[in-house]
Parts: C-alpha cells; sequence; structure tokens
C-alpha cells in the first residue's frame, strides 16, 4: 500500500488543492517498473548520443593536442553506456526506438563542432553536459519521490554518473570552451 | 512522535476547514475542487481505499476466468461476461466492469496464455542449463526454441480454435489494435527474452518485428488449418523460420559485399594515385 500526495490548482479559484490517493501494492509495482524502464531507456540512448558526439569529435581533432582530452571522455562515457546496458538486461528495459537517429545525429553534432576548431567542440561538450547533469538530477529526484530505499543502487549509480559528467563540463571549460570566437 | 501526528492531524484539519469554507463561498458543484475534496475524504476512510482498488481488480479476474468457459457459446460478447459474472454470484449487469466490452476477455486470454509460455519457457531454460554442463550452447539452438515456442504459444489457442477468428477480427478494430499490437509485442519480447538476447540496440526492434510478423501469419494459417493436429501449420511455421533465416543470411551478406567494395575503392584509388604519382612526394 502506498501513498501517492499530489497537489492540483484549481483554475477557477486559483487555490492549491492537495489529493490524497492510495495505490495498492500491485499498482505501485507496475509504476515503479514503467519508471525505471523510462529512466534507464532514456539514460542509455544519452550515453550512447554522448559517446557519438565525442566520436565525432575525434575523427575530426583526434591527432591535435585536444585527442587525448577528448579521448578520455569518450572512454567514459563508454563505461557509463556498458553499465546502462547491463542494467537494461536486469530491468529487462528496452532500448530507444531512435537509435539510427542519435548514431547519425551524435556523430554530426561531434564533427560540426570539431569543425568550429578546439574551442567549438569544447563549447558543444559544456552544453551537452550541463543537460545531461540537470537530466540526471531530476531523474534523482523522481526516484527519491518513488521508493528511495528500493532504488538505493541505482541512485548511486546515477549519482555517480552525473558527477562524472559535471567533471568532463568542467574539463570543458577548462579547454577554452568560453573562448569560442565569433569574432 | 504522537504529539508530532496529533499537530499534523489538527493542522491538517484546519486546512480542510478554510478549503471547505471557501469552496461554499465561491466554487459550485460541478467544480474541480468538490472532486478534489471528496477524493481527499475518501482517502480520510484510510487504508481501506487501496483495499477497494485490489476487489476490484479481482472482481474482474474472478468473472473474466468464469467467462471462459461461456466463450464457445456467446463469442467474445458482453454476454458472455454477464454469464461469468452470474456464475461468480454477481449481477449480469457487473459486465460494466468491463467498459470496452468482450474486447477485454480476449486481453484477458491473451495475456494469461502470455504468462504460461513465459513460465513454460523458464523451466525449458532451467532444464536445458541443468543438461548444458557439457555441451556448449551453440548459436542453432535458438532457432528450434524460437520455433517450437510459437508452437506452444499457438496450441493454447486449439481449445477456443472455434472463435478464434471472431477475436481476431475484434482485434483488428482500430480501437483495439493499439493494446492487441502491445500484445503481440509483449509475447515476442519473452520468446526473445527467453532465447537470451542481448542486443540493446534496433536489432532488438527487427528482432521482434520479424517474430510478430512469423506469429500472426502463423495464426492466420492455422484458422484455415484442417489437417490432423494442425501438421500443415507446423510446416507453414518450418518454412517461415526457414525464410527468417535465409533473409537474415542475405542481410549479412550484403552488409560484407558493401564492406568489400568500399575496400576495394579505397584499394584502387591508391593504385591510381601511385600511377600518377601523386603518393611519392615528389612535387
Amino acid at each position: 500500500m502506498a501513498l501517492q500526495v499530489t497537489k492540483r490548482i484549481c483554475l477557477r479559484c486559483s487555490i492549491w488543492h492537495i489529493l490524497v490517493r492510495n495505490y495498492s501494492q500491485r499498482e505501485k509495482a507496475e509504476q515503479t517498473k514503467a519508471l525505471l524502464d523510462k529512466i534507464i531507456r532514456i539514460d542509455h540512448a544519452g550515453e550512447f548520443g554522448a559517446k557519438r558526439i565525442y566520436q565525432g569529435q575525434l575523427a575530426v581533432l583526434g591527432n591535435t593536442p585536444s585527442g587525448p582530452v577528448i579521448q578520455q571522455m569518450q572512454d567514459e562515457e563508454q563505461k557509463h553506456l556498458l553499465e546502462f546496458e547491463r542494467l537494461m538486461h536486469q530491468h529487462r528495459a528496452r532500448p530507444t526506438v531512435l537509435m539510427p537517429l542519435w548514431d547519425i545525429a551524435g556523430f554530426a553534432l561531434g564533427a560540426g563542432s570539431a569543425l568550429l576548431g578546439k574551442e567549438g567542440a569544447m563549447a558543444c561538450t559544456v552544453a551537452v553536459e550541463s543537460v545531461i547533469g540537470e537530466h540526471y538530477n531530476d531523474q534523482i529526484r523522481e526516484l527519491m519521490e518513488d521508493n528511495p530505499e528500493q532504488h538505493k543502487e541505482l541512485l548511486k549509480t546515477l549519482k555517480e554518473f552525473r558527477d562524472d559528467e559535471l567533471h568532463h563540463h568542467d574539463t570543458g571549460l577548462e579547454h577554452d570552451a568560453e573562448k569560442v570566437g565569433y569574432t | 512522535m504522537a504529539t508530532s501526528m496529533k499537530l499534523l492531524k489538527s493542522s491538517r484539519n484546519l486546512f480542510k476547514y478554510f478549503v471547505e469554507s471557501h469552496m461554499r463561498t465561491c466554487c459550485n458543484v460541478r467544480h474541480m475542487c468538490q472532486k478534489a475534496e471528496s477524493q481527499a475524504e475518501g482517502s480520510e476512510a484510510g487504508d481501506h481505499v487501496s483495499d477497494g482498488e485490489e476487489m476490484e481488480y479481482e472482481t474482474r479476474l474472478r468473472i473474466l476466468r468464469s467467462s471462459m468457459a461461456f466463450v464457445h457459446q456467446h463469442g467474445w460478447t458482453v454476454d458472455t461476461l454477464a454469464a461469468g459474472a452470474e456464475v461468480e454470484g454477481l449481477p449480469g449487469v457487473a459486465h460494466g466492469l468491463f467498459p470496452r466490452g468482450g474486447v477485454e476477455l480476449i486481453y484477458h486470454f491473451y495475456t494469461d496464455c502470455n504468462k504460461q509460455l513465459a513460465m513454460q519457457l523458464a523451466e525449458r531454460v532451467a532444464r536445458e542449463k541443468e543438461s548444458e554442463q557439457t555441451n556448449t550452447p551453440g548459436k542453432s539452438k535458438i532457432t528450434p526454441f524460437i520455433r517450437d515456442a510459437v508452437e506452444a504459444r499457438l496450441r493454447m489457442i486449439i481449445p477456443y480454435i472455434d472463435r478464434w477468428p471472431q477475436a481476431m477480427g475484434i482485434l483488428a478494430l482500430p480501437p483495439n489494435a493499439p493494446q492487441a499490437l502491445k500484445n503481440l509485442g509483449d509475447l515476442t519480447d519473452e520468446i526473445w527474452y527467453y532465447t537470451g538476447d542481448t542486443s540493446t540496440d534496433f536489432n532488438w526492434y527487427t528482432k521482434r518485428a520479424t517474430l510478430g510478423v512469423v506469429y500472426k501469419t502463423t495464426e492466420v494459417f492455422m484458422m484455415q488449418d484442417k489437417s490432423d493436429d494442425y501438421q500443415n501449420t507446423w510446416d507453414f511455421l518450418d518454412r517461415r523460420m526457414g525464410d527468417i533465416t535465409r533473409v537474415g543470411k542475405l542481410v549479412r551478406n550484403g552488409q560484407e559485399m558493401t564492406s568489400v567494395l568500399g575496400e576495394a575503392c579505397k584499394g584502387f584509388t591508391i593504385i591510381g594515385r601511385n600511377i600518377l604519382g601523386a603518393n611519392s612526394g615528389a612535387k
């Protein structure tokens, strides 16, 4: 038996009302499964896309001094990807339908931003990683609202990955992302 | 702890009082607030709300199970559900628990068969794992496994095969088709999962789609099959599984051919540049 508390605002009198609903165990289990399925699918797609972006950047900037930095970030994304694949098998989650799209779009974005120079590539990294960081935070919130005890392992993984992504964000800033020239 | 609970309860009552008085003055009966209030009050009745939810779920399940016996008589309709409800000691109008009518009975039967299939496949996998200590698992085991799984699942329809064409027709109707496709997807996912499929890219979808097509075509074939123990259907199934294997080989050959051609083109380009002296570095 699980309690769900939601706030709704009445459109006519503009007052917040609190609605409380009890869910049976069975319903709650279904909801949790759907939530986990969604989270794992989206994160797997995100890590795959990030890896493709770095591969695109390496295709252009592989032989330059920023090559090793990008290579290292790509290796960490690969590590994340493998972890999400393991979670996908564990929870029987399905992969995203748009995989071929992320495949091409990720590489194109990476190569395109790298063609603007090293600063362009770093700016792309900073932008992508900051969005991903917020996204992980939203998911962590969702999981905490659902059941912090049950999702302890997954929460730990997501927090660790979020910190890695923010580290990439800071690396991008260090390597002159803000010096992208428009002049 | 007790005092904080009392405080919480009294503050909640205070809040409810203000909300109620506000609603009496400025919201009318049909208003959303009224529904919100009755929902909030419903929960005040305490833990019994969730028991109510489960009671409805379980009543529906009981009616669906009892209705299966009447399918031969009335088909997949509300009459069957009404008859099932009466067996359970409920009034016939309890079929109102199923707003979409007879199709809910079809979904129930379909998902029930899927669950049974999942159990059978799990047992088979467990048995094969025990006996597999000495043998090395080969890829060739997947096709017979899938073939047997599809046969087992189709055999579950045989008891109701006199009325199954009607069910297939109902499932093809636009309001029902999405859920029917989802059920088919769940079925193919179960079968592929127990073959040990670990794909995490678009192959996940192509595998399930092809198996869905095989299952559907075999099902349609079975409806008009009059042979002994549906032997023609199983031969048809074997031919479809053979088709998949052949198409898979074709696709793989095509991909290999493309990569070989690509390498060959690169080679010719290098030869051409060598001939023209472009690679020697001399100006």
